[in-house]
């Protein structure tokens, strides 16, 4: 049995999809693990690539070639066919740090826990500046009891696609299929396989590097806008499995989901205040639907929501969509999640 | 037509400069015969004048007595008039932009004449410098030792004016340069360009008409012109020849070396890094306050035959480019040398922007391509280093920088004037 497989999900990337594969291509692991390429009906000579490299290491890479469906859709097919032990998700503009992987890969043989999660770099290529996400507070190679461990360990981060490997049969039995055609399907990876994790542990290793091309890639805003009826989507789906489940969590699951779908939902209506600078009628519309559908569903989440300033003006003004600046925003959040922290603590006191 | 093609060209070997040289190899492979309009009194910006390459038999070299651009021109536009029943085909090549400024006035002697014109580096609103263009105001806040000083109505205002001054000077330069480059690539019957993303950035301005006129060359290799073998080697030799400034800077590479020093403990005895050239002060003494001496070795420049040796001879060939992310999108700037290293046949390690014409030749050849992060840069060195990381390089692509190739289509364009 190989001991990880890596599902890369590709869709026109020939430009990167070297680096990326290049960087696992490494002689004293390749017989451990499985590289699964998954092609995403590119329209570019990526699969050309990609067959090179099934032609050549044979015994480590699969290339599944299909019509495209999103990132959603080659991550469901690679899970599919997986036959490593562990299963993560390596994107084919990104890369892996090649020594500290092979470190990962030998301690990974002995593994037990359901994650496991690692630190990572964010690369920002276009001036050359890198930035670390690291765990400052976890202790290493300790096995941490998801339902038992101290949340705060995790500061508010959380599990995300660049920094955890998962047990394969933890993501088989939480059934997690993920959206198709839709984008932000990673929360849904950060989300739906937690219910299954008993335990996790962290190796201070830096291995994923995130690739940061241009620079209004990192702030995203314009994209989000875009595309946001599929983040809609995806928030939809995840309070619809939040509302049905929470009874079965454990208070920490319950807590940890919490956070992830708070983030979530902050940014989906800052999505609109932004937006609304350019179509107030029609953006009232829809953020109106959705708050009348949110609050229909959860009452319990959606009452918190108003812990936001922004999300409570905005909700009594009748979306009057209140602008604060993206650093002013982040740093109110900041300061009402500490607030809120701090009630919370008076309140078990 | 005629029989000879005159070409007027500051540098030309044995002027060995990489402007000089580029239009060496390109007559030197061409079938037609060219009378070369050109200096040996001023080396400034080259690998010297010590080689001695073949002499072409089509090529006869014309050489002014000027010491300065001022009166190489004058003598050129007098060479012109004097034989000017010679020739009906002239080519002009810069940099510098003065060979341009003499085909206008020939443009002028005699409207009739087809006028090739060849561009190095765009003349105006060239990205590269717009790096270098800074000021420094003798009445900044910066120069000024005591507090009265600081809060003084006089400096303010001088400061002031001087900062109007200079903005209004620079915007004169600018347009003056914006209407030399107009003028030349309006005149001129045919443009040569030594990539789309240069015609693109150059043309930008100009009517589909005029883009008609302009015609992409590659830089090129003389495979004749090496000699030198691969050998066995203890460590791996990477080189970089040319050279580098604070903006064409070898710095991110130099900090992944840095830290891969750090990580790896036997890295000196596995790679060796040499540049060949010039270097900014301020990255050799990175090197030596990073103790990578025993791994990196700056060395002299070496005259242009010496260096088709070393490329040769290096294990991998380092191409570094400069990072012109916020003042471009893609980089527009063919360094020659690029050509020379295909030609040479070493593995090629090039340190780029994501996209533009070194990206797209290091791709399409298999070369190692990175952008300017340290850790892409460090993961594949320590692929190379301690992975053995081998690439096959694209030998058909390689063949359309061979300079019999790029002649056969610079004849082409020259048939049909």
């Amino acid at each position: 049995m190989k001991t990880l497989s890596i599902a890369i999900p590709v869709y026109n990337t020939e430009k990167y999809i070297r680096r990326c594969v290049d960087s696992l291509i490494l002689k004293d692991i390749l017989e451990d693990i499985e590289i699964i390429l998954v092609n995403d009906g590119s329209k570019d000579k990526s699969i050309e690539i990609l067959n090179e490299y099934k032609e050549k290491y044979p015994q480590s890479v699969i290339v599944i070639d299909k019509p495209n469906g999103g990132h959603g859709s080659t991550i469901n097919a690679a899970l599919g066919i997986a036959s490593g032990k562990y299963f993560r998700v390596l994107d084919s503009d990104d890369w892996f740090d090649s020594k500290n992987f092979i470190t990962f890969i030998k301690k990974l043989k002995n593994e037990n826990a359901d994650v496991v999660i690692t630190n990572y770099k964010k690369e920002y290529v276009y001036n050359g500046y890198s930035e670390e996400m690291n765990w400052e507070k976890l202790k290493t190679d300790v096995e941490y009891e998801f339902d038992k461990f101290d949340l705060k360990l995790l500061g508010k981060e959380y599990f995300v696609m660049a920094n955890s490997t998962y047990k394969t049969e933890i993501l088989r039995r939480s059934k997690l299929k993920l959206l198709e055609k839709t984008f932000y399907v990673d929360m849904q990876y950060n989300i739906i396989p937690i219910q299954c994790v008993k335990t996790f542990t962290f190796y201070k290793l830096d291995i994923y590097r995130y690739f940061i091309g241009r620079p209004e890639q990192s702030m995203n805003l314009q994209n989000f806008v875009k595309n946001r009826h599929n983040h809609e989507k995806v928030i939809k789906y995840l309070l619809e499995y939040y509302t049905q489940n929470v009874s079965a969590f454990s208070t920490n699951k319950k807590e940890y989901i919490k956070q992830i779908l708070f983030y979530m939902l902050t940014t989906h209506y800052y999505i609109y205040c932004v937006y609304a600078k350019k179509d107030k009628k029609l953006v009232y519309s829809e953020i109106k639907e959705f708050d009348d559908y949110f609050k229909k569903l959860n009452p319990e989440l959606y009452n918190k929501m108003d812990k936001i300033g922004q999300i409570k003006c905005n909700r009594k003004t009748k979306f009057m969509f209140v602008k604060i600046s993206p650093q002013l925003f982040s740093k109110f959040v900041s300061l009402c999640g500490r607030l809120i922290q701090r009630k919370e603590n008076n309140l078990e006191k | 037509m005629k029989n000879r093609i005159l070409v007027i060209s500051w540098f030309y070997p044995p002027v060995n400069s990489s402007e000089g040289l580029v239009t060496y190899k390109l007559l030197k492979a061409s079938k037609y015969e060219y009378d070369v309009f050109t200096q040996r009194n001023n080396a400034l910006w080259s690998y010297g004048n010590k080689d001695n390459l073949s002499e072409c038999k089509n090529v006869k070299s014309i050489f002014a007595k000027a010491k300065n651009l001022e009166s190489w021109t004058k003598e050129a536009i007098e060479y012109y008039k004097k034989n000017q029943e010679k020739y009906d085909i002239i080519m002009t090549r810069s940099m510098p932009p003065e060979s341009h400024k003499i085909g206008l006035e020939i443009k002028k002697i005699n409207p009739n004449i087809k006028w090739i014109a060849s561009f190095g580096d765009p003349i105006a609103e060239n990205p590269y410098t717009k790096f270098t263009i800074t000021y420094s105001s003798p009445y900044s806040i910066k120069n000024c030792a005591k507090f009265r000083g600081i809060i003084s109505p006089k400096r303010i205002i001088r400061n002031t004016v001087f900062k109007i001054r200079y903005q209004r000077l620079h915007r004169k330069f600018k347009h003056q340069d914006v209407k030399f480059q107009e003028n030349i690539i309006n005149n001129a019957n045919y443009i040569i360009f030594n990539s789309t993303y240069q015609k693109d950035y150059m043309l930008r301005n100009f009517k589909e008409e005029v883009h008609s006129k302009a015609i992409i060359l590659n830089h090129s290799f003389d495979k004749t012109l090496y000699n030198g073998t691969s050998k066995e080697k203890q460590k791996i030799e990477m080189a970089y020849i040319g050279h580098l400034d604070n903006i064409r800077s070898p710095y991110i590479l130099l900090s992944a070396i840095q830290e891969l020093n750090e990580e790896n403990p036997d890295l000196a005895d596995k790679v060796q890094f040499s540049f060949y050239g010039k270097m900014a002060d301020s990255d050799k003494l990175y090197i030596i306050n990073n103790e990578l001496t025993d791994i990196v070795k700056v060395k002299k420049p070496v005259s242009y035959m010496d260096s088709l040796k070393i490329m040769k001879e290096s294990d991998w060939l380092l191409q570094i480019d400069a990072n012109l992310s916020g003042i471009l999108d893609k980089n527009i700037f063919f360094a020659a040398k690029l050509a020379d290293y295909i030609g040479a046949g070493s593995k090629i390690f090039g340190i780029t922007m994501l996209e533009g014409i070194s990206a797209d030749i290091l791709r399409k050849l298999n070369a190692v391509m990175t952008s300017f992060s340290k850790e892409e840069i460090k993961n594949y060195l320590w692929l190379i280093i301690y992975n053995d990381y081998q690439v096959k390089l694209n030998e058909e692509f390689a063949k359309e920088f061979d300079s019999v190739e790029v002649a056969k289509k610079f004849d082409e364009m020259v048939s049909k004037l």
